[in-house]
């Protein structure tokens, strides 16, 4: 058995759909794909794969990573051009593949581009105030509870990259893993505690890469 | 105009408003001449589960001059969203607005949608009645336009019978029409000629005083005097699509659907179904096999289903499953094989399914006692049940689901008691089976529904049961059923109150639908919004007496709302039935003989094999 590592793009035409829908998808595309994926054993066999991070519903993202369980050691190049015949445009794309055991546990940060759209008109210095406290506080909810955690912690980098009167484009690198992770949603939520002008209407947020450990 | 992205994280399952799926259709929409919709009343996850749907969508997308695309009724948040913004309800594809299509063509799968239908047009800001309407054309089809009549004036035209047969004749007029930039009556005109196809507004309904129809005539002379039904002759030569839209997100049939066979030889008096896609055609176990195959590789699906009215019918199932097993097994997909019969359910079969998925099964011995299955000419016997029962529970089944229906004609508290009996019989055969040998965990299931009569069957003339009568039933049969593995699920008799007042309906229904939409009925198949006391102050204020349509029984000579369509099965035939009902004498199927229903005429399945 092989462990195949797919980077693959989740595109705008499937923002809405949530990472059960991402694996199903790809469970059809690699049979499409005639991939020789592995199943397990048992009543109901299912593809061994392992997602390193789950994305939302409503983000995008560039730089997904899944491993696939192969029986066989498929040519990658291969693998990537099958696999994308068989997925629908503008959606899932797989941009890389490789062979690798480096493991999803070390991912501790990931940098999201963040495109807001406001109910108002935008003050951006506002946002750059915001940006620039040493704390704000924000309700973070997980699975069993509730907690109260200082955003700016676990923001690492921000930028502004661009804004109208109306909508503002972020550029954050912000904690994320297994264990512990922030959703990009949840730093607009801060921040438009913080940011009186800012309210957002619409957030469009697009993951662009991971950093390991 | 406001952006819909903006509100889509706001809505429950935002992809069903997103299209984009695999399979999905891509086209210039400058490059054809016909933009058409194909409408599904009801939510993505419903519709997208439509067997027809798959077919059309296909079929019509071959053509290079027309792009189909698909339209969904939008869930309540979702609605809400648009009629706050302006927005207008719009097609997956392009998400272009429905308004500006060419042709809507709406699928009728169940009374209880024609809410969501006329809901549906107003989104679309398109007139709700055919005679205000400019532009687009609105037609319907399916089953429920057997007896188009309750949306008479709100449908431009009707489609009859299987659409795959028809639709490219009335796209071709229509293309034809648009070059020829005649007047929109010229095209109705048209396709009234084309054989099934009904065009309402050609027809005048007068009345007597007791609310009867006089007469049904044609105003047009385009207009036919009786409109019939067009079916496919021979399915193997059919279209049937090699490729289909995999939606990403979860939908109610998220399979595989291979169609086996279409129609059903058994006769039973109070299934529409049966009637109106008669005669039976089977498609050819090559041909399956051949279309599971590429069906298999162009959507990666892991369950293949196979369709029917009553699987365990084909009369080649077992070389069709051996050869689907040999594909679906090193596959890792399962093989799903629904809607058995208990008097040919098969120790061969068993096994088959047991290699597939251990799921529950479901029987539908429809009646409790064998007095009222011969009524309604449903010919299977206790022992037919019991020996299933058995089989099925030595065989490591541990749960059975049985449909039965309360309300039939001629039903006493004999039969409804013998329902509860017939379970507990059936809960008697588990513990016959050593303890090593059975599966833990009986569970028997009884689900009954309400006999809603339905118009082209042999029970179209007969009283339906009133909600109280029903409701009496219900509780009765509640409280007979004393064994605890036995579960007892029954339906919401008002729901099949309505639906037999527009199953049975006239066009002077149609008002009470717009009025009913306006007054914010919608989904009413659906708990969430459905409000009976709504519908009853609808009626009310529209004049209109529900009775008349569902506790009112009907004599042979009074012309029905639908005598004009004809699905090929006379009228004769259902007079006999009936008769023959009422004296519980049953008929046998069309396999063993012929009974001279008419269906014959379409030159055809079984009639001929
Ligand atoms: S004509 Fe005879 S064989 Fe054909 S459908 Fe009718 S009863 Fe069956």
């Amino acid at each position: 058995m092989n462990k195949l590592r797919l980077t693959f793009e989740k595109g705008e035409a499937v923002r809405y759909i949530g990472h059960l829908d991402v694996l199903r998808t790809f469970v059809r595309a690699m049979r499409r794909a005639e991939i020789p994926v592995k199943y397990s054993e048992g009543f109901n066999p299912h593809a061994v794969m392992t997602f390193a991070l789950p994305l939302g519903v409503g983000v995008t993202s560039e730089c997904e990573l899944v491993d696939i369980a192969v029986t066989d050691e498929p040519h990658l190049s291969d693998v990537i051009t099958r696999l994308n015949a068989n997925l629908a445009p503008g959606g899932i794309k797989v941009v890389a593949a490789e062979y690798t055991d480096r493991p999803f546990r070390e991912i501790i940060r990931a940098e999201y581009v963040i495109d807001i759209v406001n109910n108002g008109r935008l003050n951006i210095d506002d946002i750059s105030a915001a940006l620039a406290q040493k704390e704000i506080l924000i309700e973070k909810k997980s699975k069993k509870k509730v907690s109260e955690i200082n955003i700016m912690e676990n923001i690492f980098e921000s930028e502004i990259l661009g804004y109208t009167d109306f909508s503002v484009r972020l550029r954050v690198v912000i904690s994320a893993g297994n264990t512990f992770n922030i959703k990009p949603q949840l730093v607009c939520d801060a921040l438009s505690t913080a940011a009186e002008s800012l309210n957002p209407r619409a957030v469009f947020p697009c993951r662009k890469r991971f950093i390991f450990a | 105009m406001a952006d819909i992205r903006h509100f889509l994280s706001k809505v429950e399952k935002p992809a069903r408003y997103t299209g984009g799926e695999w399979g999905s259709v891509i086209k210039d929409p400058e490059k054809v001449d016909i933009r058409f919709a194909f409408c599904f009343p009801d939510i993505y996850d419903v519709g997208m589960s439509h067997l027809g749907m798959k077919i059309l969508y296909g079929l019509i997308n071959e053509r290079p001059d027309t792009y189909c695309e698909r339209v969904f009724a939008p869930w309540a948040d979702m609605e809400q969203i648009l009629r706050e913004n302006s927005l207008p309800l719009f097609a997956l594809e392009t998400g272009d607005s429905l308004k500006d299509f060419d042709i809507a063509g709406f699928t009728l799968q169940y009374e209880m949608s024609y809410t969501n239908i006329v809901n549906m047009l107003d989104l679309a800001g398109i007139p709700l009645l055919s005679r205000d309407r400019e532009g687009i054309f609105v037609c319907a089809g399916g089953p429920c336009a057997y007896n188009p009549e309750p949306l008479a004036d709100i449908i431009d035209f009707f489609i009859l019978g299987e659409g795959e047969e028809i639709i490219n004749e009335v796209l071709d007029v229509f293309a034809a029409w648009k070059r020829a930039n005649a007047p929109r009556k010229r095209f109705l005109e048209q396709i009234a000629e084309l054989e099934g196809v009904y065009v309402p507004s050609f027809y005048d309904v007068s009345y007597n005083e007791d609310g009867t129809i006089a007469s049904v005539s044609p105003n047009n002379p385009a207009a036919k005097e009786k409109i019939k039904k067009r079916i496919v002759k021979d399915l193997d030569k059919a279209y049937y699509p090699e490729k289909i839209i995999v939606p990403y997100t979860d939908i109610v049939h998220d399979r595989i659907m291979l169609e086996i066979f279409r129609g059903c030889s058994r006769g039973c008096r109070f299934c529409q179904a049966g009637i109106i896609y008669r005669p039976v055609r089977e498609k050819s176990p090559e041909k399956l096999l051949n279309l599971a195959d590429s069906l298999i590789k162009n959507t990666g699906y892991e369950e293949i289903s196979l369709v029917s009215l009553s699987s365990s019918d084909y009369t080649r199932l077992g070389c069709l499953t051996d050869g689907l097993l040999k594909v679906t097994e090193p596959k890792n997909i399962n093989l799903a094989l629904p809607s058995l019969r208990v008097d040919n359910f098969s120790m061969e079969l068993m096994e088959k399914m047991r290699r597939v998925r251990k799921s529950g099964l479901t029987f539908a011995p429809e009646a409790g006692t064998q007095r009222l299955r011969n009524v309604i000419n449903k010919n299977i016997t206790e022992e037919d049940i019991r020996s299933s029962a058995t089989l099925a529970f030595s065989g490591g089944f541990s749960g059975i689901k049985l449909y039965f229906m309360l309300g039939l004609p001629t039903e006493t508290d004999e039969d409804v008691i013998g329902i509860a009996n017939l379970a507990e019989m059936v809960a008697d055969c588990y513990f016959t089976i050593q303890k090593e040998k059975r599966a833990r965990g009986l569970s028997v299931t009884v689900s009954a529904s309400c006999f809603v009569p339905k118009p082209h069957t042999p029970f179209q003339w007969e009283a339906q049961d009133s909600i109280e009568v029903l409701e009496r039933k219900q509780k009765l049969l509640r409280d007979s059923i004393k064994h605890r593995a036995i579960r007892f699920n029954w339906h919401e008799a008002s729901v099949s109150y309505l639906e037999g007042v527009f199953s049975r309906g006239d066009r002077r229904l149609s008002k009470v639908i717009i009025a009913a939409q306006k007054k914010g009925c919608k989904f009413d198949s659906w708990h969430d919004f459905y409000s009976f006391d709504r519908w009853l102050e609808v009626f009310d204020e529209c004049g209109v007496v529900p009775d008349f349509y569902t506790t009112r029984a009907r004599s042979y000579d009074e012309i029905l709302p639908w005598d004009h369509i004809d699905v090929g099965v006379s009228r004769d035939f259902l007079m006999r039935e009936n008769e023959k009902a009422k004296k519980a004498v049953t008929t046998p199927q069309c396999r063993e003989q012929c009974s001279g229903c008419g269906a014959n005429s379409f030159g055809g399945g079984v009639c001929f094999e």
